[in-house]
């Protein structure tokens, strides 16, 4: 019951009240809406949701270092997990330093009050999605593109890929785009969460930059934005990230960090906290 | 009270994170090239020159330089791709979040009733500038010192320009082919002086939000939008529009990583981003409501 009321009270405070950010997600969609929309017309082709989910969650084709062929970083891809990231950063932090305590302090739950903010994390964070995903739809109805998650090998013409292992109308790539980059978000969120109260959430923020950056640069499997880019995949590339092993391997990472923040909230001194 | 502020600014541990986080990956990019190119063994590779830094066999040493090696040099290694995207962030967390916290907690009400604002507003601009720009500087520093120890100097060769990444007419490139040092020092200039920018960047900000994350954290995501932004607009008007970088953590790289550096444009770019910045401090920041 002391959750629940928790949870309402997380929900009402951290969602509701939180529009703005939706607002700037939304903004964000639209923008990369009409970019790729740009440069698609821009070869004379449409596209499909699929194409625009390409687009957005993607990410980068492996690098390998070569002399003369220098690292481009992936804004867009780094952008939508960070951005995300960023709105869901400040939430418990000011929570603890003001009406939080009262609650906890009351309640006697220190436990059911962690869970439920790790609960609203992950809420929150597919609602950003969501929201996104909304906004897309809306779009492309609207624009009257192709709604449908087939992609075509125009893809080609605006993204580099490289060479894939087999035509993209062959691949279904819709746990790769859908599914991956918002477990990934999930589960780097809540380690944020749990960053946040080991040290502070400021360092747990460049924490989860530093992450998404390597990510990018990088293709191993203990740097999980790897799984979270369908351009890595094993589907495209011969030696990719597999899709099972990456949701075995972030929603294990999740459970730790809500096991490990549980541990340590039992313990946590609430009142010598400052910013 | 600027020796004051300085000395507050240096003497704390969020300077002493920000400087440990910057240097480690300045020194994991020096790492990835003494481990790769020389093996640890300087004479393996001092054989290959003469005493004028000019190869004896082959050209392609050229390529294998202090020059191409250090972290401005760099253009491969996971270390420096993390060090640039992160300079706004480092810049900004020694000091830059002090205002904020100042006012918050009331230390500015006894500044303010103890001496003039605008030099409580000087010296913390002061502190700031240089606080950023010590942690971009002091990396920069003991990267060149480990490359410079493992690495030699060859003189760059125009004709492997496609390693090099330095192109004719891009800002400075004239330099890199005949005065290869102060092209570095340059560099090493321009990166520490947008180390400080940033860090004013973020203190300007907190003038207009009271968000210690917000102030902290803006700048690094401005500067990923502004990122794709340029790409996005360049890669569509490619045969209308040159494309000059217009991003300062990839125009901040010695060789032009994406696209070309333009010294009017990142002028333009510095004057209106310290504009802005000490505008706000000196203009905002006087009639800034503190009581």
């Amino acid at each position: 019951m002391k959750y629940i009321k928790f949870l309402r009270f997380d929900l009402r405070n951290g969602l509701l009240k939180k529009y703005m950010s939706y607002i700037g997600i939304a903004l964000f969609t639209t923008i990369v809406f009409l970019d790729c929309q740009s440069v698609c017309r821009s070869f004379d082709t449409g596209f499909t949701l699929g194409e625009y989910f390409m687009y957005l969650y993607g990410g980068i084709k492996k690098y390998v270092p070569t002399p003369g062929e220098p690292f481009k970083v992936p804004y867009l891809w780094l952008l939508n997990h960070l951005l995300i990231l960023y709105f869901t950063l400040n939430y418990t932090s000011a929570d603890l330093n003001g009406f939080g305590q009262q609650t906890i302090y009351r309640s006697g739950g220190r436990v059911t009050w962690w869970l439920s903010k790790c609960s609203w994390q992950v809420i929150a964070i597919c609602m950003y999605y969501f929201a996104s995903w909304a906004v897309l739809v809306l779009l492309a109805v609207a624009s009257r593109e192709t709604i449908s998650l087939e992609i075509t090998q125009n893809v080609h013409l605006y993204l580099d890929f490289g060479k894939t292992l087999i035509p993209f109308e062959q691949i279904d790539l819709s746990t790769e785009l859908l599914l991956l980059p918002l477990l990934f978000t999930v589960s780097i969120g809540l380690m944020q969460l749990t960053l946040s109260i080991i040290i502070k959430p400021a360092f747990a923020y460049i924490i989860s930059a530093t992450i998404c950056i390597m990510s990018s640069h990088t293709q191993s499997p203990l740097l999980f934005g790897n799984y979270a880019m369908a351009a890595r995949c094993n589907k495209v590339i011969t030696d990719g990230m597999n899709a099972t092993v990456g949701e075995v391997s972030m929603i294990t990472l999740s459970v730790i960090c809500v096991a490990l923040g549980a541990v340590r909230f039992r313990r946590y001194d609430i009142l010598s906290r400052e910013e | 009270m600027i020796r004051n502020e300085i000395k507050r600014s240096i003497c704390s541990k969020a300077f002493l994170f920000a400087l440990v986080m910057m240097t480690l990956f300045a020194t994991l990019s020096a790492l990835y090239y003494i481990e790769s190119w020389s093996g640890y063994n300087p004479e393996e590779l001092n054989r290959y020159v003469d005493a004028e830094g000019n190869s004896k066999y082959s050209p392609d040493f050229a390529i294998m330089s202090l020059f191409s090696a250090w972290l401005g040099g760099d253009m491969l290694s996971l270390a420096y791709t993390v060090f640039f995207t992160l300079i706004p962030i480092g810049a900004a967390i020694p000091f830059a979040w002090s205002y904020h916290v100042e006012r918050k907690c009331g230390y500015l009400k006894n500044v303010a009733t103890r001496t003039e604002r605008k030099k409580y507003l000087f010296a913390k601009t002061c502190a700031v500038f240089l606080s950023g720009a010590a942690v971009i500087l002091i990396p920069y520093i003991i990267n060149i010192l480990m490359v410079s120890a493992y690495i030699p100097y060859h003189m760059p060769w125009a004709g492997y320009n496609f390693f090099n990444i330095v192109y004719f007419g891009t800002m400075w490139a004239d330099l890199f082919f005949t005065h290869p040092f102060l092209h570095m020092f340059l560099f090493v200039m321009l990166n520490t002086l947008y180390g400080g920018i940033y860090a004013l960047l973020s203190y300007a900000i907190s003038f207009y939000i009271k968000n210690l994350f917000a102030i902290l954290f803006m700048p690094f995501v401005v500067t990923l939008a502004v990122g794709y932004a340029e790409n996005a607009l360049f890669n569509r008007f490619r045969s209308t529009v040159t494309p000059y970088e217009i991003d300062p953590t990839k125009f901040l790289h010695s060789r032009s990583i994406q696209f070309f550096q333009n010294s009017k444009v990142i002028l333009f770019i510095t004057v209106a981003l310290v504009a802005f910045s000490l505008g706000t401090v000196f203009i905002k920041g006087r009639k800034n409501e503190i009581y």
